[in-house]
């Protein structure tokens, strides 16, 4: 392929491109949740909320993209903030309830609130300002900071809360403090992909922050397993462009992304990146172990 | 008025109530919280729908084909989902996730099969009778559902506490290792669980649809929220609590619209839903437990 | 197996204990779990902790260890005074008391390596910022922490297993890991409980030669074991819980002796090491 034909290409699919890549960072969003050990189901929401408070102020008050996203983060920072000090104190089912509950609220607070976000028919003529590059630099930022916490102390923090509270604790975890970390991380990445969406598809209806999207992002974090954080964007960009290479199949693929989702959590706990990893790694030690032995 | 709107209240309350009795017993007795609920609730009000409008069948059969349809689909997934799921050890968040893949394989399953329109019932399938006594008006199909959620009340007790089978799922809800250790055969209480759960959901899904006259695949979602609100202010664990927190949820429902705060009705459950979860998380009449170090 | 171990001593001054446990309580609904249980932790000595199944003495190290709150008494140690109230992740951080657990509670997923560096969590002191904006105290003080888990692998022979995956290897070698993660710590206080469950009599030796070799260094601990035997040899002093209360507190010898002990453990006790 030339030049010609990979611009042309991108043009065509620039939309699910983008698409795409936006999907990574709800992804990314899920990411940090889990990763600690969160069950936090409220990425939907809080995308709304990011999303809606960009769209209102570029189109009531004429703001310019960036002051709207950033207004979006702060605003679902607050709540988030509000929202965790009750819920992190929650467990388990309690936990996904709660924070299932808090979507659910924010979409029919956007459904009904007609004054302030149009209601079903959603907000229109949000200026369309985001490209396909901003939102790939946003990723990278993001890729750095998530994959440099995870290496890190706070990573390891994490990680020991993820598995073991008890344990964790006694290493001298605080593991309150580092669970408000991972909650209000999710919360601000969730906002900032709702900011740029509203730039990027110009409406917003109160529809696209439900059920099936909640799904959706699931198996976007869920395929690419969550052990290191390329795998829920690679995970995103999957299956966001799988009607494309799908063709034929594009009408089931509600039906297919989740079976899919059924098949990763049974069978592949680690997401699809996992096993390669593992057993690259394995490749890799045993070798060292002849060597080792010799 | 009031009395009209207390016994609105109270039917739509009946019909959460039967929902979330479903919910209620896999979660306790197996620690899933199975939200293809919602999918099975839709699921088996097709299944009546599309036996009464195609093969003129009677309600009642209807009503049964679909309850059990509900109880074998709920059944085949605990098999095929559930039972891998939990032999690797799921946690709470694998079991929830598992269940939110499922519902929407399903769902999906039932948009391809039935289209996206809201179906309504055949004219003229039930009875169109009502009583009127003073300001109040009942009619059949209002009838039927208080009376039906009685007598699956008084099954449930029935059940629970005098059978074999529902004092193994009351044991396994205590503890798993406990009653596996006692010989109750878990995997089969399990499997029968979900089928009597998928079962009741069938039936409340029906239920709502005739009391509606509406059927359309999504249907059960908003059900599967209230579902939760019903078990966390009831206390799950309790059927009592889920029962009386399903009337409260359906009547809270019905003052929001006389209030003329109809469209904000959800988010004044979840408001409720959220208090508990701060102040009271085992809800009116849950279990206490102490997290163990 | 114990060269270049460095153990941070106890105090100078002899006067305050390492572990002062005054009245101690525990009641779980209706079961009583501790019984006004009060004895001492001197400064670098070793306390074993013995009693018949579900005496008390796991609930006893939670107490200690604050994973579970007392409903009556006090814990105090000799820097930090009264600690009852301190939250768990501060009884280690700051309190200096590590830990291991009756079941091995190792981080799934993570390499041995990996699990021991967790240990170090509280001797790091940089946040999230600091570590994103890549400043070298951050490099530094991880360098620091990775040699000191380096250094504790070797020292307890774990330095073949560093990289395995810490879920598949034997019990022995996992309980190896659970203290030099509970050592990396430097911590002025050790509470073991049952170091040697599951292990080979070779195995078992083992541990009572590291736990030798912590006490030459001044390290005081709290062990719990069901080897009498074991306990004895290793010793300062022992107390005995039996139904949640202490029935003898002394020197190992007096202790073995007691009539209320041996009626405690009749038909009980395991002569191993």
């Amino acid at each position: 392929m030339n030049w010609e034909e990979i611009s042309y290409w991108l043009i065509i699919y620039n939309h699910a491109i983008v698409t795409a890549l936006i999907n990574s960072v709800t992804a990314l969003s899920i990411y940090f949740s889990l990763r600690a050990g969160i069950f936090n189901l409220s990425a939907i929401g809080f995308m709304a909320i990011g999303a809606y408070t960009a769209g209102i102020l570029s189109t009531r008050l004429g703001l310019p993209a960036p002051v709207g996203i950033t207004a979006g983060i702060m605003l679902a920072l607050l709540l988030g903030a509000i929202l965790v000090y009750p819920v992190l104190k929650l467990r388990g089912h309690y936990l996904a309830i709660a924070t299932l509950s808090f979507a659910a609220i924010v979409q029919a607070m956007a459904m009904n609130l007609d004054g302030l976000t149009n209601g079903p028919s959603g907000l229109l003529g949000v200026p369309a300002v985001v490209r396909a590059w901003h939102v790939v630099v946003v990723l990278a930022v993001l890729l750095y900071i998530a994959w440099t916490l995870q290496k890190s102390r706070t990573g390891r923090a994490w990680d020991a809360i993820r598995t073991d509270v008890s344990a964790a604790r006694a290493m001298g975890i605080d593991v309150e403090i580092y669970r408000l970390k991972a909650f209000l991380i999710s919360t601000a990445v969730a906002a900032l992909a709702g900011g740029l969406w509203a730039h990027v598809n110009r409406v917003i209806v109160p529809f696209e922050f439900g059920f099936v999207q909640l799904t959706m992002a699931l198996v976007n974090t869920l395929l690419g397993g969550i052990s290191t954080p390329l795998g829920p964007v690679l995970g995103a960009l999957v299956v966001t462009t799988m009607p494309d290479w799908l063709a034929g199949f594009a009408e089931y693929r509600e039906m297919i992304i989740g079976a899919l989702l059924v098949a990763v959590v049974v069978y592949l706990p680690n997401g699809l990146i996992d096993p390669l990893l593992g057993f690259a790694r394995r490749f890799g030690r045993k070798r060292a172990v002849k060597e080792a032995s010799r | 008025m009031l009395l009209q709107q207390l016994l609105n209240g109270i039917v739509a309350g009946s019909v959460y109530a039967l929902f979330a009795l479903g919910f209620n017993m896999v979660l306790g007795a197996l620690n899933i919280l199975n939200v293809a609920q919602g999918a099975i609730f839709a699921m088996s009000a097709f299944v009546a729908f599309y036996a009464m409008k195609l093969y003129a069948v009677p309600f009642v059969l209807a009503l049964l084909l679909a309850v059990i349809a509900g109880g074998l689909i709920n059944m085949i997934l605990e098999m095929i989902v559930f039972r891998p799921l939990r032999a690797r050890g799921g946690s709470p968040m694998s079991t929830l996730v598992a269940s939110i893949g499922a519902s929407m394989a399903l769902l999906s399953v039932t948009q391809k099969l039935s289209g996206s329109q809201i179906e309504r019932f055949p004219f003229n399938s039930l009875p169109d009778t009502q009583w009127i006594a003073g300001d109040v008006r009942v009619t059949f199909i209002q009838l039927l559902v208080l009376v039906t959620t009685a007598c699956v009340l008084i099954g449930s007790y029935i059940l629970l506490n005098r059978t074999k089978l529902g004092k193994a799922i009351r044991t396994m809800a205590f503890n798993e290792r406990i009653a596996r250790m006692l010989g109750i055969p878990t995997a089969g209480v399990a499997r029968w669980t979900f089928f009597i759960s998928g079962a009741l959901g069938g039936l409340a899904g029906v239920l709502l649809g005739v009391m509606f006259n509406s059927v359309h695949f999504l249907m059960g979602e908003a059900y599967v929220l209230k579902g939760f609100a019903a078990i966390v202010i009831g206390g799950f664990g309790s059927v009592a609590g889920v029962v009386v927190a399903s009337m409260l949820i359906g009547l809270s429902e019905v003052f929001s619209i006389m209030i003329g705060i109809g469209a904000f009705k959800d988010v004044v459950i979840f408001g409720i839903l959220f208090c508990f979860l701060i102040l009271r998380p085992n809800g009116m009449f849950g279990r206490d437990e102490e997290p163990r170090p | 197996m114990n060269a270049g171990l460095r153990i941070n001593g106890g105090d100078a001054q002899a006067a305050a204990h390492a572990l002062e446990v005054t009245r101690v309580s525990k009641h779980f609904g209706g079961i009583r779990a501790l019984s006004d249980v009060s004895f001492t932790v001197p400064q670098g000595k070793v306390v074993g902790l013995i009693g018949p199944n579900g005496a008390g003495k796991t609930t006893l190290l939670n107490v200690i260890s604050s994973l579970s709150k007392p409903t009556s008494g006090r814990i105090s140690i000799a820097r930090g005074g009264d600690v009852t109230d301190w939250p768990a992740h501060r009884i280690a951080a700051e309190g200096r008391i590590s830990r291991t657990f009756q079941n091995i509670r190792m981080f799934q997923g993570m390499s041995v390596f990996e699990n021991v560096l967790t240990g170090c969590h509280a001797s790091l002191s940089f946040g999230m910022a600091a570590t994103l904006l890549r400043m070298p105290s951050v490099r530094r003080m991880e360098e620091e922490a990775r040699d000191r888990t380096s250094d504790i692998i070797h020292s307890l022979g774990l330095g073949a297993y560093a990289n395995r995956e810490g879920g598949v290897l034997s019990y022995g070698i996992q309980r190896r890991v659970e203290i030099a993660r509970a050592l990396v710590s430097n911590p002025r206080l050790l509470l073991l409980d049952e170091p040697t469950a599951g292990m080979t009599p070779r195995e078992t030796n083992e541990v009572k030669e590291l736990i030798q070799s912590l006490r030459e260094r001044s390290l005081a601990m709290i062990v719990i074991e069901h080897k009498a035997g074991f306990i004895m040899s290793i010793s300062d002093k022992v107390v005995v819980l039996n139904f949640g209360a202490v029935i003898a507190d002394g020197a190992p010898a007096v202790v073995r002796q007691n009539p209320a002990v041996i009626e405690a453990y009749l038909g009980a006790a395991d002569e191993h090491a």
